[in-house]
């Protein structure tokens, strides 16, 4: 009988110390259930499977940068009716109201801290 | 005797193997000190790459950019800094072959409630690649494709989202989404967050669309220049001459997927695939300002 105590002690160490690494998962550690939803040991990013894409392929006059704040770009024409337009499948868009300016990216100066604050154009 | 230094070494093996376990992933937070959210906003990206020191290599060459591993498993994971301010992931995969997963780079769009928008997602025809799950200290996040199949990921930040300001040289300043029906893509983003939409007439291949939020341009939704592709985002760094960077890039292992060459509005942009393929855009960008702002 006294040689299974320490073995049985043994067991009751090890069963808690199980016990207590399983209940890691999960303890927010005082933020709220929504905020972390708990520690992960795995990040499982492979999401670009299926056909390949094939980038490039922009002829001359294929436009992607942002207009400036400096006006309208010069094709533009405030919708004019054109657009939704499509192939008639699918859902379409609603168009920015007409008279809208068209905004550019942020230009406004960084200000403090690590990415430094915004200036908004307002 | 024995039995109890055997003890002891249970004991210390699963306090090792607990305190390991504990720590779990830890992504950095976006921003420090925390700012507003930004809806529609780029405001994180990542890299899936097959051999990550190249990658890191490489963006550091091209974009200043600097790199601290972090531990997430079987995985490798660096995050790109800039500064000192956190700016992109870098996830290691499997080596290519067929079958494998393509190198590419992940846009992270913000969202203001991330299970509200991988509903509204859900329910305009997207499929949900990657369930919502909220980090630490990054925030809440999940994958998706749009219907048309371009993948994109969403983010909560708990820390909010980069500034509205003038991107630096080395920081995302634009995207765009290349699709097939640029109608259908732009009804599908403006349904899920919000979007204003400009269209914008360009000279080939019909017009593209604008999608704005907050009052600034967020990306630009284009029509798919090749029948032979899918559906993508590409995002975009500011660089201060895209020449130049795009004469490093093939220095560097990279090549010129689509030459430099001036936009509509003044700005040089070019598309640049990495030494794995996978692709990034660059363009400079002078400075402007709004109307009504002051000089």
């Amino acid at each position: 009988m006294t040689r299974l105590l320490p073995g049985a002690a043994l067991g009751l160490v090890l069963t808690q110390l199980v016990s207590c690494a399983g209940g890691t998962v999960g303890v927010s550690a005082g933020y709220p259930e929504a905020y972390w939803d708990g520690p992960d040991y795995e990040y499982y990013p492979d999401y670009f499977y299926g056909p390949p894409v094939v980038y490039g392929g922009w002829a001359p006059g294929y436009y992607v940068a942002p207009p400036r704040w400096d006006g309208h770009p010069h094709d533009w024409d405030g919708h004019g009716g054109r657009y939704p337009h499509g192939d008639g499948h699918g859902p379409r868009f609603r168009p920015a109201p007409e008279g809208r300016a068209v905004p550019s990216i942020p230009s406004g100066p960084r200000g403090g801290g690590m990415r430094g604050a915004p200036a908004r154009p307002r | 005797m024995r039995r109890g230094a055997l003890m002891l070494l249970c004991i210390g093996a699963l306090t090792g193997l607990d305190s390991a376990a504990g720590a779990g992933i830890e992504f950095p937070p976006l921003l420090q000190p925390a700012g507003p959210e930004h809806p529609g906003k780029l405001i994180w990206a990542e890299l899936f790459t097959p051999d990550l020191n190249a990658a890191e290599h490489f963006y550091g060459q091209l974009f200043g950019w600097s790199f601290r591993d972090i531990a997430i498993g079987q995985r490798a994971y660096a995050v790109a800094s800039l500064d000192g301010a956190p700016i992109a992931g870098f996830v290691q995969i499997g080596a290519r072959r067929p079958g494998s997963p393509q190198p590419a780079w992940l846009t992270f769009l913000s969202v203001p409630n991330v299970q509200l928008a991988g509903e509204a997602i859900l329910a305009h025809g997207g499929k949900e690649l990657s369930a919502p799950h909220a980090y630490r200290l990054r925030g809440k996040q999940a994958v998706y494709t749009d219907p048309q199949g371009a993948v994109f990921a969403i983010l909560n930040s708990h820390s909010g989202d980069p500034p509205d300001v003038l991107a630096a040289p080395g920081e995302w300043i634009w995207s765009a989404l290349v699709t097939r029906d640029p109608d259908s893509g732009a009804a599908f983003y403006q349904q899920v967050f919000g979007f204003e939409v400009f269209p914008l007439q360009s000279g080939v291949r019909g017009d593209h669309l604008m999608l704005a939020s907050e009052q600034f341009a967020r990306a630009s939704v284009n029509p798919l220049p090749r029948d032979d592709s899918q559906p993508h985002w590409v995002d975009f760094v500011r660089v201060q001459d895209v020449n130049r960077t795009a004469e490093t890039a093939t220095n560097l292992g990279g090549r010129i997927l689509v030459a430099p060459h001036a936009d509509r509005h003044g700005g040089t942009v070019a598309l640049l695939a990495d030494p794995s393929g996978a692709a990034i855009g660059v363009m400079d960008w002078t400075e402007t300002s709004p109307p009504g702002a002051a000089k």
